[in-house]
């Protein structure tokens, strides 16, 4: 964990992802359903200043029977054109875009890393097979494909709707995954184990998966990336259908046509949702890039030195600065 | 943007008017007590004429008589949603500019749907009888080839129209369409009609057929009984009789200039048109915001967008009469039931959901009955004292669940389901970047959905295609009322026009209990019979029967109606003089059109 931590990129990222995870799990639990009509039109945000204006109040809550002080906010991003408040509904939307997220991540992930990783290691006629299967999937058009799916099947359902987007996604991954196997394949350390008569999944398991995790890592949280802007795109474009705002892609098209960037007080409608989309999608950049310290295994030894060399010089530290101490007496 | 479709829904509705009208055959007597308004209707006539000499004083003081203003070099920018290239000037094909039409072709006659008056265009004056209707066609028009505009046109015209299956088409036969002389056209009736219905049968009529272009169609419409390659028909350059004549179209342009030889010539003191292709609502909002157009014909405008434009852009606000109200598709199995749509009319908050598409704007149906008329209260003069009869549907959801449950319905884990088990939903589709529409969409399914139907929100951009082609939808939403405040009109699109016979699959009949009376003993309603029978009625027995027709509504509900309209229109006045919409040339669409040939838009001086 520590390795992780020392690196700024994964700090950033890992705080901005967490950030977005304790959004998903409790935030709706603490502010209020974004609902039609549930506050004036168009209010700005930060309504009369952010000091002192009347976007929040001091209050009392009651927990556990204790009266303690706490904060009510009142819509403060402001709020859309059917009174609906601009935070309510970035919180509420994200359970929905992070299992969405996940679910397309851990799709791209499986089905992309086994294929991948069986083609290359097995060779032969399996991989002439699985290879002949990824270039079929890897040459359909693309995006006819999603809107043709898309219109068929109407997805609503976030996982689904993630697995959908995603469609394709593995097989560029499995294609890439290949190739690192059948490189590592062929190293000698790999020979070394197998005359060593290590069994498949062990060589499969402690040679080869740490090798091409990072890879493994970012292509994952490339796909996690795509579905965002996809499921974005085509929220925007109104291909989509929505019963309320289940997407922050829903926000900005509804943001968008009404006139978001026409005028000043329309514009914080479309600039929150655009800010929480580029902060996921940084987090999840930023994080990916702060797991290669983890599992890339030249990376790791260099670390493990650096982060021993400084446990060294603290307990180095520790008697000499004793021994000034005494100096001072 | 919305209007604009309404067009090319009559259109599809002709067309499938002239096969409905072969099945129908020749309803003779029907009308019987429209005799009345005959002599009143010459006076009416007349009174157009004078009207129209009338408008330059009465307009305010930046009019204008004929020779006061001087001739400027200014184009007037406005903006077209069809791309300018792919216009077809064929009124009966696809892709026909509706709107920039109205300033290259001249319309029979215009109205101020406010007040229901009818203005003169080609036609002069017009006098309805019980048998005979005869018009007479204004000096001086000319076609853009040069010309004479004569009362021969007129007739062409209308033969063609009645040929194609046009609203006409079923007050007058095409072999009684005669022409006495150059200046008058007579038509043969077959019943008598009030004059609202003859006359607002005319109002989508525009001078747009040159008889060297199209009579192969009537004759081949005379002589086989159809004219399969009218709709196919395409023009080079259209010959037009409006007060500007075409100069070109191309992919982000369609340009028209002054043409001299129009009667009104005189009233307009600037050279060009330019309409500029810009086909979302975002986009017009914007060449307005950043004076690259001169106005717009109309166009839905949320508040905070109309404030932001600057103190020269002046808006005409004009009752629509028209507005969102949900199609239920009759051959779904739940919305054919007459309580699952009472249930869902129960369900929606029209108050709200008026305020969230834009208060200003809309107004909520006050009672669901099918006559337009809730921005002044005029429904109410037609209902009369059976106006306490009618249900008003205020929301109320145990009422709502009642209906539901009477229908076999049973509410499980939140969610209503049929005695199937299967879940009610309300899938409801809308036409996409409807703007106003989309917001009050939302707060429709909040309701539904709190209520325990699974509803969401589709903004199709296959919308038309859709509907149209096929009924693709279950629950869709589109305007209610036919944009005209005489009730026929929208009762008539409810019960046995096109949208109730194709679209809505609605029956063809019904059994309707006393007016008040829900649990009273029923009597059948044939549709078709009882609005041919309306349609011939004046005075109190139009009254009566109208009372009766929409109380079939009430109880039936082929639409839900929700909302009404206004729609707005949009001038500048840096570099233009123009009038407020407290002028009743403005209420007539649309002003950008209709004003220039009033002498009520007329360019500054450069």
């Amino acid at each position: 964990m520590r390795v992780v931590w020392n690196d700024a990129r994964a700090r950033i990222g890992a705080v901005l992802v967490l950030g977005f995870v304790v959004m998903g799990v409790v935030g709706p639990a603490l502010v209020a359903e974004p609902r039609v009509g549930q506050a004036p039109l168009l209010v700005g945000p930060f309504q009369g200043g952010i000091v002192g204006g009347r976007w929040y109040e001091l209050t009392s809550t009651s927990l556990f029977g204790v009266s303690v002080p706490w904060v009510a906010l009142h819509w403060p991003l402001g709020t859309d054109n059917v009174g609906r408040g601009i935070l309510e509904q970035i919180v509420h939307a994200t359970p929905r875009m992070l299992t969405m997220i996940a679910s397309a991540g851990l799709f791209v992930t499986v089905l992309g890393t086994s294929i991948g990783a069986l083609a290359g290691y097995s060779g032969g006629r399996i991989d002439q097979l699985l290879s002949t299967v990824i270039d079929i999937v890897m040459t359909l058009p693309g995006l006819p494909l999603l809107l043709i799916l898309v219109a068929l099947l109407e997805p609503k359902n976030p996982v689904v709707l993630g697995v959908v987007l995603s469609l394709q996604g593995w097989a560029g991954m499995a294609r890439a995954i290949r190739s690192q196997v059948l490189t590592i394949r062929s190293t000698s350390y790999v020979e070394a184990a197998q005359a060593m008569g290590l069994s498949t999944p062990t060589i499969v398991g402690k040679e080869i998966v740490p090798n091409i995790m990072p890879f493994v890592m970012i292509n994952m949280v490339n796909a996690m990336r795509g579905v965002i802007f996809a499921s974005v795109g085509l929220y925007f474009l109104g291909l989509l259908p929505f019963s309320e705002v289940v997407n922050w892609g829903v926000m900005l098209q509804l943001a968008y046509s009404n006139g978001g960037l026409l005028t000043v007080d329309a514009a914080h409608w479309l600039l929150v949702p655009m800010v929480a989309i580029i902060l996921l999608s940084m987090g999840l950049i930023l994080f990916a890039q702060g797991m290669d310290r983890v599992f890339n295994p030249r990376v790791r030894a260099r670390h493990a030195k650096t982060t021993g060399d400084s446990e060294e010089t603290e307990s180095t530290e520790t008697p000499t600065r004793a021994v000034s101490m005494e100096g001072n007496l | 943007m919305s209007e604009h479709r309404t067009g090319q829904a009559q259109r599809q509705r002709r067309k499938t008017r002239r096969r409905f009208i072969q099945s129908v055959g020749i309803a003779g007597a029907a009308g019987l007590a429209g005799c009345a308004g005959s002599n009143r209707d010459a006076a009416t006539g007349g009174d157009d004429e004078s009207a129209e000499s009338d408008n330059s004083s009465t307009g305010d003081t930046t009019a204008q008589s004929t020779d006061s203003v001087p001739m400027t070099d200014r184009t007037f920018v406005t903006a077209t949603t069809n791309v300018p290239k792919d216009m077809q000037f064929n009124p009966y094909g696809q892709k026909y500019p509706e709107r920039a039409a109205l300033a290259l072709f001249e319309n029979l006659l215009y109205v101020n749907e406010a007040t229901s008056t009818f203005m003169p265009g080609i036609l002069e004056s017009w006098d309805i009888g019980d048998e005979m209707v005869t018009l007479s066609v204004r000096d001086g028009f000319h076609w853009h080839n040069g010309d004479a505009v004569t009362a021969e046109d007129v007739a062409f015209k209308l033969k063609l129209e009645i040929h194609d299956g046009a609203a006409i088409g079923n007050i007058v036969e095409a072999q009684d369409v005669s022409v006495p002389d150059d200046s008058t056209v007579e038509l043969g009736l077959k019943r008598a009609v009030a004059d609202e219905v003859f006359l607002y049968s005319l109002k989508p009529i525009a001078l747009d057929t040159p008889r060297s272009e199209f009579q192969e169609f009537l004759d081949a419409y005379e002589n086989d009984g159809e004219a399969p390659g009218l709709t196919e028909k395409t023009l080079d350059e259209p010959i037009g009789t409006g007060p500007f004549k075409f100069v070109h179209a191309r992919n982000q342009e369609l340009v028209a200039d002054k043409f001299e030889d129009h009667p009104d010539a005189g009233q307009i003191n600037f050279a060009r048109f330019n309409w500029n292709y810009l086909q979302s609502n975002q986009k017009q909002w914007q060449a307005l915001r950043t004076d690259n157009v001169d106005g717009l014909d109309n166009i839905f405008t949320p508040e905070n967008i109309s404030e932001s434009y600057g103190d020269h852009v002046r808006e005409i606000q004009m009752p629509a009469n028209w507005g969102m109200g949900v199609m239920f598709n009759h051959e779904h199995e739940h919305y054919s039931q007459q309580n699952v749509k009472q249930a869902i009319q129960y369900v929606i908050d029209r108050e709200k959901l008026a305020q969230t598409a834009g208060g200003k704007m809309h107004v909520p149906v006050e009672v669901p009955c099918g006559l337009p008329g809730n921005f002044d209260g005029s429904y109410k003069e037609w209902l009369g004292d059976s106006l306490s009869g009618f249900n008003k549907y205020e929301p109320n959801t145990e009422k709502a669940a009642a209906l539901l449950e009477d229908a076999g319905f049973s509410k499980q884990d939140g969610t209503w389901t049929d005695e199937n088990g299967k879940t009610l939903e309300f899938p409801f589709k809308i036409p996409s970047g409807w703007n106003d529409w989309t917001a009050g969409g939302q707060s429709i399914v909040q309701d539904l959905n709190d209520f325990g139907i699974e509803a969401s929100l589709n903004p199709s951009q296959s919308y038309f295609d859709d509907i149209y082609s096929g009924q693709k939808y279950v629950v869709a939403g589109l305007g209610w009322p036919d944009g005209k405040l005489y009730p026929y009109f929208s009762l008539n699109k409810l019960l046995n026009g096109f949208r109730s016979t194709t679209i809505l699959k609605f029956p063809r009949s019904a059994e309707v209990p006393p007016i008040g009376e829900p649990d009273g003993e029923t009597r059948t309603v044939e549709f078709e019979a009882e609005l041919e029978e309306l349609a011939g009625l004046t005075g109190d027995a139009a009254k009566q029967k109208t009372q009766e027709l929409a109380w079939v509504v009430n109880q039936h509900l082929p639409m839900a109606p929700l909302m009404e309209k206004v729609d707005q229109a949009w001038l500048t006045t840096d570099d233009w003089n123009t009038v407020t919409q407290d002028d009743e040339d403005a209420i007539v669409d649309w002003p950008p059109y209709y004003l220039p040939r009033e002498g009520k838009l007329t360019a500054k001086p450069e």
